[in-house]
């Protein structure tokens, strides 16, 4: 039988540091290092949460004038109540070690 | 600049290669999120994720390798049959058994025709065609094959099979019943192999 989408304990990680300020603008680096995944496997997830429906991402001005635009992205409507899902159906499993240092 | 830093550069200058062309704005997004991660070592880190990211875009689109190997085995099939018609001129040169037989440059011939048929079902998408073809081919070079490695005459084998057809009591030899069993085990394994190949790229031509 095939896994249900978007349970994956990474994919997991990466809604619930996008749903803990679901209407900031979040960028790649920064959610590497918040969820403790690699880019080759952020990457991945971004881009198949974007073809669902559950990610809006635009260019925007970086926070550094001078500084070339960066690519952000936060979660839709859908992407929250997914996120929301997956937070009650695994309160534990989402956790990485980032958002664990920050909630203690 | 340093080296890591350059190499994480030219990384993430390659992503936008790899990446397949509806996917070029993520590889974008990763060239400029390079700008802005300080260390150099995180940095080339992040550009070996985003090659990474990128070549798995780009095998996710089967559908063009699938088709690729597909018309590859087509045609090699067919040259494999081409070359079967001559040998079956050299093999006229064979001396004649002295056993009833199927002459054994008609088996060729045979082959060969079998091996170009099976090459345009595949080129077609034809698989029930393609899995009759692949049986008749496998269980003819399975048999000869084995007659060469005994050392005994390519047509000798051959006699089991007009036995059988004919349905007179076949000589059955325990090596030659060993043999049948073990070609259908391969054919079944290569029809299910291609089966799943014709399924597989169809589903993802269709997705």
């Amino acid at each position: 039988m095939a896994r249900p989408p978007n349970v994956s304990a990474q994919t997991r990680r990466l809604l619930a540091a996008l749903a803990a300020q679901p209407q900031a603008w979040r960028h790649g680096y920064d959610l590497c290092k918040e969820t403790g995944l690699a880019s080759g496997t952020l990457y991945p997830l971004l881009i198949r949460l974007s073809d669902q429906g559950l990610l809006e991402s635009e260019w925007r001005p970086a926070a550094k004038p001078g500084r070339p635009q960066r690519h952000a992205y936060r979660l839709t409507a859908a992407g929250s109540a997914l996120a929301t899902a997956q937070a009650q159906a695994a309160p534990d499993s989402g956790a990485s070690p980032a958002l664990a240092g920050a909630r203690a | 600049m340093t080296r890591r830093r350059s190499l994480a550069q030219r990384l993430v200058l390659h992503t936008q290669e790899a990446m397949p062309p509806g996917r070029r704005p993520w590889a974008l997004a990763m060239a400029a999120e390079l700008d802005h991660i300080e260390d150099d070592g995180a940095a080339l880190v992040f550009a070996l994720g985003a090659v990474w990211t990128g070549y798995r875009e780009g095998v996710r689109l089967w559908s063009n390798w699938l088709r690729l190997g597909r018309w590859g085995v087509a045609l090699w099939t067919a040259v494999l049959g081409l070359g079967l018609f001559y040998m079956s001129l050299w093999l006229q040169r064979l001396p004649e058994s002295t056993e009833p037989s199927v002459p054994f440059s008609t088996v060729m011939v045979l082959l060969g025709c079998a091996y170009l048929g099976a090459g345009w079902s595949l080129m077609r998408r034809r698989l029930r065609l393609y899995a009759g073809l692949v049986t008749v081919i496998s269980t003819l070079i399975t048999t000869t094959a084995l007659a060469f490695a005994l050392g005994t005459h390519p047509a000798l084998p051959w006699n089991f099979y007009l036995a059988l057809l004919r349905g007179g009591p076949a000589p059955l030899h325990a090596f030659y019943a060993a043999l049948l069993l073990e070609q259908f085990v391969f054919i079944a394994g290569l029809t299910a192999a291609g089966a799943f190949f014709w399924r597989f790229e169809g589903r993802r031509a269709s997705a």
